[in-house]
């Protein structure tokens, strides 16, 4: 190797912009370029390679967005871009801008938004059971758009509200629109209660529903024609507004209740093996899965029971059933295991209690606005309980001697 | 896409955005979004920090576009964004904990994988490179990540670290006479040792 030959030392090489271009994007272009440098003996083997080892070895530990914060903080951003609007004065809503770039960013990425548009081609809704949870849960509430982002609210309750075009107001605040698109072809929001919170929604078609804690709802952000159709999982009351043409269903694991217009009650934790219908006003139908399917129709003051497979029917006090909307619960003749287990999601704390406890059985009022301990004690006064709180958010209910 | 064509793309992308372009806009922000933000985080681990200058650098972009004047180097506009937003709030923080100066950490790591069989010289060698690199400081870690990392060139260093142009050149330059120096280092070991060990280059280049 003709040594007095060079003309580059591993620090030119370092220091020249095309031998980087070599070294981290390659072409035909300047492979030739450097390999007729080497072969003149412009540089030696040994730089050539130490030089490009220094320039790789810049490894990178590289943290990326997923495409779900990728597609959070886009709709931050626009969130941010409406309020700045709004407070210069300007209404004009931001979220037009979304439109086909938005859905070009990140259609394709998400198998729910091509599920839905070849089911919109046929013209029919996907199922509205298997939409998916969202990925990200904590202990807010969240609202799930049809794309997949999701607002997460501070507040403890919720207030939302959809006009007939699928727009949405939350906390009578932020605007929601929808994504281009969305409305014609059928696409579904949901909204996820964790434990502790309310929320409730009035649809586009003016129907409401409370959802008590620990529940989620899926819906679309416009009826179509022939039905309303929402899914539920945990504890809604809900008012359907007025509309023969299109029978409202309230879908759940085990059973769909099916309304013209009325108000009623539904109780369908997924984990609790008591699931409950309560008729207030009007008339609904409710339908069980499973291996025997079966209607039962309901008048007002009546409770459908489902419990395993056993189903029943039987007069209520509908005001026991449905003031949980206004922070009170109403018990008669219940299992205490089954009241705690609500209070539990209610507070979002957990209560341990004897077997012999559980099997107590209560009538009475709780006011859900008192913190826990109160409402725990309050307990004593028709059995000889005492509760104590252990740790944080850990309550121990015990016999008294 | 080389660093011409991508110039020339960003620059169309932001006359459309100034010329009231959504699709543009949102264009932009598919494109810098995830790279800003693994930008950010070589300045701290706070990740929602940086989500948040990521958000708040799109904000001020959209919102301010009418103010906002041609923009020479999009990219590095972009970048120059994150490090102002970020270093603002890392002084505000300092400010409580009364401390002068900041020189935030930049985080890198070096690595490497040869693609050779290689002698023991040269395995001995990129060794003691890798060592070295990981104790440079900040801002020598900073300039080579602009310049190899991101194939940036001194001018657009500048902007980003805002120092002047010779500046920039003595720092990388007395970087990399370090490397060479490390190199010397064990080329000197190595012809100390016996002969038999010293096993011959076997090296073949091929590009």
């Amino acid at each position: 190797m003709a040594e007095n030959n060079i003309q580059y030392t591993l620090v030119d090489l370092l220091e020249d912009e095309d031998f980087i271009a070599l070294a981290k994007h390659p072409d035909p272009a300047n492979k030739a370029r450097w390999n007729t440098r080497l072969e003149a003996g412009e540089l030696t083997e040994q730089d050539f390679e130490l030089a490009t080892y220094c320039i790789n070895s810049l490894y990178s530990p590289e943290r990326h967005l997923s495409r779900k914060e990728l597609a959070d903080v886009w709709t931050n951003v626009q969130t941010g871009i409406a309020q700045k609007k709004r407070r210069t004065g300007k209404r004009s809503l931001i979220w037009k801008l979304t439109t086909a770039a938005c859905l070009l960013l990140f259609a394709g990425s998400y198998t729910y938004i091509s599920l839905m548009q070849s089911e919109s081609l046929s013209g029919h809704y996907p199922d509205i059971e298997k939409v998916q949870y969202p990925t990200t849960m904590n202990d807010r509430i969240q609202i799930v758009l049809s794309n997949d982002n999701s607002i997460f609210l501070k507040e403890t309750t919720a207030h939302i509200q959809y006009n007939d075009k699928g727009e949405a107001e939350v906390n009578a605040m932020q605007m929601i629109s929808p994504l281009p698109g969305e409305g014609q072809a059928p696409s579904y929001n949901q909204v996820i209660v964790p434990k502790g919170k309310h929320t409730s929604i009035v649809f586009s078609d003016g129907s409401k529903i409370w959802l008590n804690v620990s529940s989620r709802v899926v819906y679309p952000l416009v009826f179509g024609p022939g039905k309303r159709e929402i899914y539920l999982e945990g504890e809604a009351f809900i008012e359907v507004s007025q509309d023969p043409s299109r029978p409202f269903i309230v879908k759940t694991k085990q059973m769909n209740v099916k309304a013209l217009g009325t108000s009623f009650n539904v109780t369908a934790y997924n984990e609790e093996p008591l699931q409950t219908v309560v008729l207030v006003t009007g008339k609904v139908a409710v339908q069980t899965k499973g291996a025997m399917p079966a209607e039962t129709e309901l008048l007002p003051n009546q409770q459908f029971s489902l419990n395993g497979s056993e189903t029943s029917v039987q007069e209520v006090k509908v005001e026991d059933h449905i003031t949980w909307k206004d922070g009170l619960y109403i018990y008669k003749e219940e299992k205490l295991s089954y009241i705690l287990s609500r209070l539990e999601h209610y507070y979002g704390i957990s209560i341990r209690y004897s077997s012999e406890i559980g099997d107590m059985k209560f009538s009475g009022k709780l006011d859900l606005k008192n913190d826990p301990e109160r409402v725990l004690n309050g307990l004593s006064n028709t059995a000889p309980l005492h509760c104590r709180e252990e740790e944080n958010d850990t309550y121990h209910l015990y016999i008294n001697q | 896409m080389n660093k011409r064509n991508e110039a020339q793309r960003n620059k169309d992308l932001w006359d459309r955005i100034l010329s009231g372009d959504d699709e543009a806009f949102a264009t932009l922000y598919s494109l810098y979004a995830d790279k800003l933000y693994s930008y950010g985080l070589r300045f701290t681990f706070n990740q929602e920090l940086v989500k948040d200058c990521v958000q708040e650098i799109f904000i001020k972009l959209y919102t301010g576009r009418k103010r906002l004047n041609q923009v020479e180097n999009v990219k590095t506009y972009l970048m120059s964004s994150m490090k102002n937003i970020l270093f603002n709030y890392f002084k505000k923080e300092n400010s409580h904990y009364q401390i002068d100066s900041i020189e935030p950490i930049f985080y890198t790591e070096f690595t490497g994988e040869s693609r050779l069989i290689e002698s023991e010289q040269l395995y001995a060698q990129k060794k003691k490179i890798a060592q070295m690199l990981k104790h440079l400081t900040p801002r020598q870690r900073e300039a080579l990540y602009y310049r190899f990392e991101e194939d940036l060139s001194y001018e657009e260093i500048c902007q980003l670290m805002q120092m002047n142009y010779q500046s920039v050149r003595n720092l990388i330059y007395r970087t990399l006479l370090k490397i060479r120096t490390t190199v010397e280092e064990v080329n000197h070991e190595i012809e100390k040792t016996p002969v038999s060990q010293n096993e011959p280059l076997h090296l073949r280049i091929k590009l």
